[in-house]
């Protein structure tokens, strides 16, 4: 792929070596007779010209939004469609590990249709042994884990912020599920081409592309202590099967408890740095300021890196405007989770918040696994009831009532908040 | 496959609606030639922002690989904040 084109970006050192191992890569699948057309100029162009009538054909070497979605259940909304977004609300995440028919969909391009029988990950950068495998390689040499793990987009909940910021409309209680993952350690992969001292950073490099040769590729990095933690996986599995297209297939990160484009799809590369990486997907999304900002101000020079998710919960039953009867109980429950804490308590209130009573909570399972949270209540009057829940994790951090405002709308974990009707 | 999908397969849009960047004004081919080009319109026309964001956000759109020149840059920006700018009418949420 001819990047010559590139407009300058304020990342050339690194980028430059990760894009090396994915423009070989796209040369040899290429050869592979798998991405026949490279993402080209022309592709955009003819997309633009079909805009107005009809949906651009299908792009060469890569899925389409129609064929990702019948796969999926109704409950999941296309939010966009270039690229693909949808999700679920949390009445359809009631079930303890999400179906991967309900799993939402965040792409940053288009979903590539790979060939695990050609597809090679290496590990290179700051390592003793560079590794270049293949999947089954990859699964053959090293212990098969599976584990059940929180998966959610920086922005899930994102249009709950006032002002709503830009990026993609999840709505409040969308953007996330707690699928079970199937893959390798990281550390495994790691130990075995040997870290070397100095390593920071660890990138993940993807293979989708966009309908712009000038996109750049979708790279992101993370700190090397939570890259040897033993959760974070190379994953080929989802719920028991092979990875769907749109999820990643056939190898994708999963970064548990953390930003959900931690969790690169489609990967390819994975390198050991000295530093953060330096790119778009780094430096330009996925930042929060260094101190709070007014709503609706711009971002400013100094802000961080999203990480772990913040304390948070649902409300999965009941569903909103659900009809109930006096005198017989109603079961409120929903799940909660704590990036990388631990759910500590959750609470229910249905007055607005201004008693609250504690839920009774499922033991730990997996440590990134959400928990179930109950609340048997028994209605006396007839009426409209508003229920909130409100997680606590292990350090004594509260959820809010509003998350706290940024530019990209970020870590929404605002108290969710149902209504349904008592009838008689 | 199951018929939904083969329905779906032969070129239904997934999203109703169908947004459209507003066209016959000054800059409006040009913002719809190069703002068309990743994505459809949803993302631009469901934000009211003012004029320093909207830099912000094209800027980024160039790093994200957008083909746009410095020149080109002003006239999108000027018909982004006319359309798109923070007074303008309240946009489909
Ligand atoms: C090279 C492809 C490309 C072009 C051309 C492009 N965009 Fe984008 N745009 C993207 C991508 C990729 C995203 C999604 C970013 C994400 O999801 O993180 C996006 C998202 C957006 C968003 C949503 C906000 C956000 O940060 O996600 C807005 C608004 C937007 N683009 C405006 C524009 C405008 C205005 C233009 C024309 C000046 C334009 N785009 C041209 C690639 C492009």
């Amino acid at each position: 792929m001819n990047r010559d084109t590139n407009p300058p970006t304020p990342y050339p050192k690194d980028r430059g070596q990760v894009d090396q191992g994915r423009r070989q890569f796209i040369e040899r699948i290429g050869q592979a007779g798998v991405l026949t057309v490279a993402a080209s100029p022309l592709l955009g162009a003819r997309a633009f010209a079909q805009q107005a009538a009809a949906p651009p054909a299908p792009i060469p070497g890569t899925v389409p939004n129609a064929a990702i979605m019948a796969e999926k259940d109704p409950a999941v909304k296309v939010l966009t469609e270039r690229p693909l977004t949808a999700s679920a609300t949390a009445e359809y995440l009631h079930d303890e590990v999400t179906p991967t028919a309900r799993l939402f969909i965040r792409n940053n391009l288009l979903t590539p249709d790979l060939d695990a029988a050609t597809l090679r990950l290496r590990v290179t950068g700051l390592v003793d042994k560079p590794l270049d495998l293949s999947v089954e390689e990859l699964q053959r040499r090293f212990p098969n884990v599976t584990l059940q793990a929180m998966l959610e987009c920086a922005g899930a909940g994102r249009t709950a912020f006032s002002p709503v910021p830009r990026g993609t409309p999840w709505p409040a209680t969308g953007g996330m599920g707690c699928p079970k993952w199937t893959g390798v350690r990281l550390r495994d992969l790691l130990s075995a081409a040997g870290v070397k001292g100095g390593a920071v950073h660890v990138a993940f490099l993807a293979a989708d592309f966009g309908e712009l040769a000038t996109a750049p590729p979708v790279v992101r990095s993370i700190p090397l202590a939570k890259a040897v933690e033993p959760n974070t996986l190379v994953a080929w599995g989802l719920n028991g099967a092979p990875l769907p297209k749109v999820h990643g297939y056939p190898l994708r990160a999963l970064v548990p408890g953390w930003v959900g484009s931690a969790s690169i799809k489609w990967l390819v590369g994975i390198e050991v740095l000295d530093a953060p990486f330096k790119g778009t997907y780094m430096d330009d999304s996925y930042r929060i300021p260094a101190y709070p900002v007014a709503p609706g101000e711009r971002m400013p020079k100094e802000t961080v890196y999203t990480e772990a998710w913040p304390i948070k919960s649902i409300i999965t039953h009941p569903a909103p405007g659900a009809k109930f009867r006096p005198g017989a109980p109603v079961m409120i429950a929903g799940r909660a989770w704590a990036g990388d804490l631990e759910v500590d308590r959750v609470e229910i209130s249905l007055d607005e918040g201004v008693t609250w009573r504690r839920a009774r909570l499922s033991r730990p399972r997996d440590k990134y696994a959400w928990r179930l949270f109950t609340y048997e209540w028994t209605p006396r009057e007839r009426g409209y009831v508003t229920v909130l829940a409100r997680a606590t994790d292990d350090r004594g951090n509260i959820q809010p009532m509003v998350a706290r405002w940024n530019p990209l709308g970020y870590f929404w974990n605002g108290i969710h908040r149902v209504g349904f009707s008592i009838e008689s | 496959m199951r018929p939904p999908a083969l329905i779906l397969a032969l070129g239904f849009p997934l999203l109703a609606g169908g947004e459209e960047l507003k066209s016959g004004v000054p800059g409006a081919e040009l913002a719809r030639s190069k703002c068309l080009l990743c994505h459809e319109a949803g993302h631009i026309v469901r934000l009211r922002q003012s004029r320093a964001a909207w830099e912000d956000t094209v800027d980024l759109m160039i790093r994200r690989g957008a083909p746009i020149s410095p020149e080109e840059r002003g006239i999108i920006l000027d018909y982004l904040t006319a359309h798109y700018g923070e007074n303008g009418p309240a946009g489909p949420r």
